[in-house]
């Protein structure tokens, strides 16, 4: 448990908080909390945003942001899950400009909304793909 | 430290006098060196068709294939899908696969790529589908020791081998029946042997 | 009058093609649209039909360059999972491959970056002792390119004690060339005059954009994972950090090849500590859980994220090469320059995705120049440069 975990937990609502190794540390937040989080880290700690995945799952649309503290080496990643009937969720795009095209590839693979992000257009697929059909999505 | 110009004509020099790093290949041989991961080769004597490299293949360039009219099993290589990485030899049980230093594939048509190794299959008596080749259950048996007397296939194959045992009795009733345990059976039809006169069906 | 110069998708400057749109107003650049995903295989959605082992194969196809980066944060991405412990002489080999990958990779870009500035003769010496390097791979791993080196556990091949010689051999001449090339390339008055004060890359956009690798390096923004995040043999051996605060394209050129020497001492050291033992280690299973493997690539880090279920299949294996993040920082670099030195801009961050081809340069409608546009005025440049600082390669080239 790093002095961040602990500022972490103490700021916002963090659940499930997990150190699989000394430098790989999850831990999951809310999903309308997760703009101040990814400033609190960037802005606040300097920590470089590395890249964010997402997955399908059952318990819905899973985005994992991972943030990295160079000066550690200690991989930070907050897991978000944005339901299915209700994908969007607010873009980092604004003030991290690192997560910019990340977010325009979710979109167009995964078929999540990032509010607030200044163009999400497709970023890798072919401009004649059916906008309607998401890769990444198990059902498809 | 040496004057720029001087430095670099050195070098000049040496290049003008050791001549291009090219070679002009196919006139001049140009080997690889040894351990190179070139093109495949497969031992028909020791490949017993078992599907091995077809499973770790990653790129599907060793296919399974079965010709149920000539009853026998084929693997074959498709040499234009290969990336050469060597998970078929590393998992190959009989290192029946091997690397040569070989990279010159170039070839006037597409067909030549394709070889192939073809062993006998063994089909099943009731249904008639195929179990695995004989060499694949002659080396299982092998391996159990006195366990493959447990299974009337494994235990048949074993003294066919040695002692040309055929199966005489006539098929029963188009079910698998108690009495024809002792067949060659695949897997299904043999445990439908077992437990039919039990169960019924 | 704003005028768009579109380059690509194929171009002969970038190694991969890519979609850049300049707008450009008189001869400065000011503004610029990118468009990706003209190399885009869907490994992220081949990767769940393939086993653990399979996998690796697939990511070492990324690239072919850095064709060993991807199944190093693979690995180290199950490693990591699993929690598998590494043999000691396994990550002294996977450290050395690492190492000859990047020397061949840096010499690759100053070998394309020498061509479009119009000096071809940097560009055939520095390709020509790429060679011994690429024979020296072949004799180590079985492959120029594509090493198949990389398990999960351990590596594939020993390094034979028969060849230590070889490479020994190999290390001392690329050593003094890499030395003599550096010093003539950064000698000259006119490739500085090209490269210095060209692209500028703020500190604070570097770090706003993320960027990675030599990009990040010669931009002031200390990082590397061989350092910050230690894997294999990097914390075991001494080796040093290159970065230049000067933001500029000389400043990246230099880390690059000031890099190649670094490594070629890290190799050193790493064939003195290795001592004999086991490559690989016992893996029966991969457990439920999630990874991240990083690696140093010679563009910047890698990232891999892995999860599993517990079957033999990943369920989610996330990709990110270092050129996702550098490229989009081209947006800030390249305002401000020429035409002719924005291709050069494109090409410092060293864009990994694939290559060649035409150009087309339109003016209200109307194509102006053919293929060689944008080359010819690359090296029109230097040219005009030339006669300004004296040449020395014409010398040379009386001379020969």
């Amino acid at each position: 448990m790093t002095e961040l975990c602990r500022q972490l937990e103490k700021k916002f609502e963090v659940t499930g908080l997990k150190e699989h190794t000394p430098k790989r540390i999850y831990m999951e937040v809310p999903r309308r909390q997760i703009s101040d989080v990814a400033k609190f880290l960037f802005q606040e700690h300097a920590l470089r945003f590395c890249i964010a995945t997402a997955t399908d799952t059952r318990r819905g649309f899973e985005i994992l942001y991972h943030f990295g503290e160079d000066k550690t080496g200690i991989i930070y990643s907050i897991r978000v899950f944005v339901p299915k009937d209700d994908p969007r969720i607010a873009s980092l795009a604004p003030s991290l400009p690192a997560a910019n095209w990340i977010e325009r590839e979710i979109h167009e693979l995964l078929g999540v909304d990032f509010d607030g992000h200044p163009n999400l257009e497709p970023l890798l697929t072919a401009e004649d793909w059916p906008r309607d059909r998401y890769p990444l999505r198990r059902g498809e | 430290m040496k004057k720029p110009k001087l430095r670099e004509l050195g070098e000049a020099v040496r290049a003008l006098v050791k001549g291009p790093y090219t070679v002009n290949f196919p006139r001049v041989p140009s080997p690889a060196a040894s351990g190179f991961r070139g093109i495949m080769v497969f031992e028909e004597e020791k490949c017993i068709v078992c599907g091995a490299c077809a499973e770790v293949c990653p790129a599907g360039a060793r296919e399974l294939t079965d010709s149920l009219g000539n009853k026998t099993r084929r693997i074959t290589h498709h040499q234009e899908r290969c990336i050469y990485c060597g998970l078929c030899e590393a998992h190959c049980p009989w290192k029946a696969i091997h690397h040569t230093e070989e990279y010159d594939l170039a070839q006037l048509t597409r067909d030549n790529y394709d070889t192939f190794v073809e062993k006998e299959l063994l089909m099943c008596e009731i249904c008639g589908g195929p179990i695995a080749t004989r060499e694949q259950l002659l080396w299982i048996a092998r391996t159990a020791g006195e366990l493959a007397y447990a299974n009337p296939t494994l235990a048949f194959l074993l003294h066919q081998d040695i002692e040309g045992v055929e199966t005489t009795l006539p098929l029963g009733a188009s079910r698998a029946y108690r009495s024809d345990h002792l067949r060659l059976l695949c897997p299904t039809c043999r445990r439908e042997v077992y437990l039919q006169e039990i169960w019924g069906y | 009058m704003k005028r768009v110069v579109p380059i690509g998708p194929y171009h002969p400057l970038q190694e991969e093609p890519e979609f850049f749109k300049l707008q450009v107003e008189g001869e400065k650049v000011v503004g610029l649209e990118i468009n990706i995903g003209y190399n885009h295989r869907g490994h992220e959605y081949i990767s769940p039909t393939l086993t653990w082992d399979q996998a690796i194969f697939l990511v070492e196809r990324i690239c072919g360059i850095c064709s060993n980066s991807h199944p190093f944060a693979y690995v180290c991405a199950v490693e990591d999972l699993a929690k598998i412990r590494v043999p000691e002489r396994a990550e002294y080999i996977r450290t050395i491959v690492d190492e000859l990958q990047r020397i061949h990779s840096h010499f690759l870009w100053v070998g394309l970056a020498g061509h479009f500035m119009g000096y071809n003769t940097v560009w055939m010496w520095f390709w020509k002792y790429r060679e011994h390097l690429l024979d020296l791979l072949e004799l180590i791993t079985g492959n120029r390119n594509h090493y198949a080196m990389m398990k999960i556990g351990g590596v594939r091949r020993d390094i034979r004690e028969e060849d230590i010689p070889a490479i020994e051999k190999t290390l001392n001449l690329l050593e003094e060339k890499t030395a003599l090339f550096t010093r003539a390339v950064l000698d000259d008055p006119v490739i500085r005059a090209r490269l210095e004060g060209v692209g500028i890359l703020t500190t604070q956009d570097a770090i706003a954009y993320g960027v990675l690798g030599p990009t990040a390096r010669g931009s002031g923004v200390a990082i590397d994972v061989r350092k910050d995040d230690p894997i294999a043999a990097y914390s075991w051996i001494p080796w040093d950090m290159i970065v230049f605060d000067d933001c500029d394209l000389f400043a990246k050129a230099k880390v690059r090849l000031l890099e190649c020497l670094e490594s070629v001492k890290m190799i050193r050291a790493c064939l003195e500590r290795m001592s004999p033992g086991d490559i690989l280690a016992d893996v029966h299973e991969i457990p439920p859980g999630e990874g991240i493997g990083r690696v140093e690539a010679p563009r910047g880090e890698v990232f891999h994220y892995v999860r599993s279920d517990g079957s033999n299949m990943p369920v989610r294996h996330k990709v990110r090469a270092p050129s996702y993040m550098n490229v989009a920082s081209n947006v800030a670099a390249v305002k401000g320059c020429t035409i002719a030195d924005a291709v050069l801009v494109l090409a410092s961050v060293d864009p990994c995705y694939c290559c060649t081809e035409r150009i087309m340069v339109m003016q209200d409608g109307k194509q102006m120049g053919d293929g060689e546009y944008l080359i010819k005025l690359s090296q029109k440049t230097t040219e005009t440069l030339k006669t300004r600082y004296g040449d020395p390669e014409s010398k040379l080239r009386g001379l020969m």
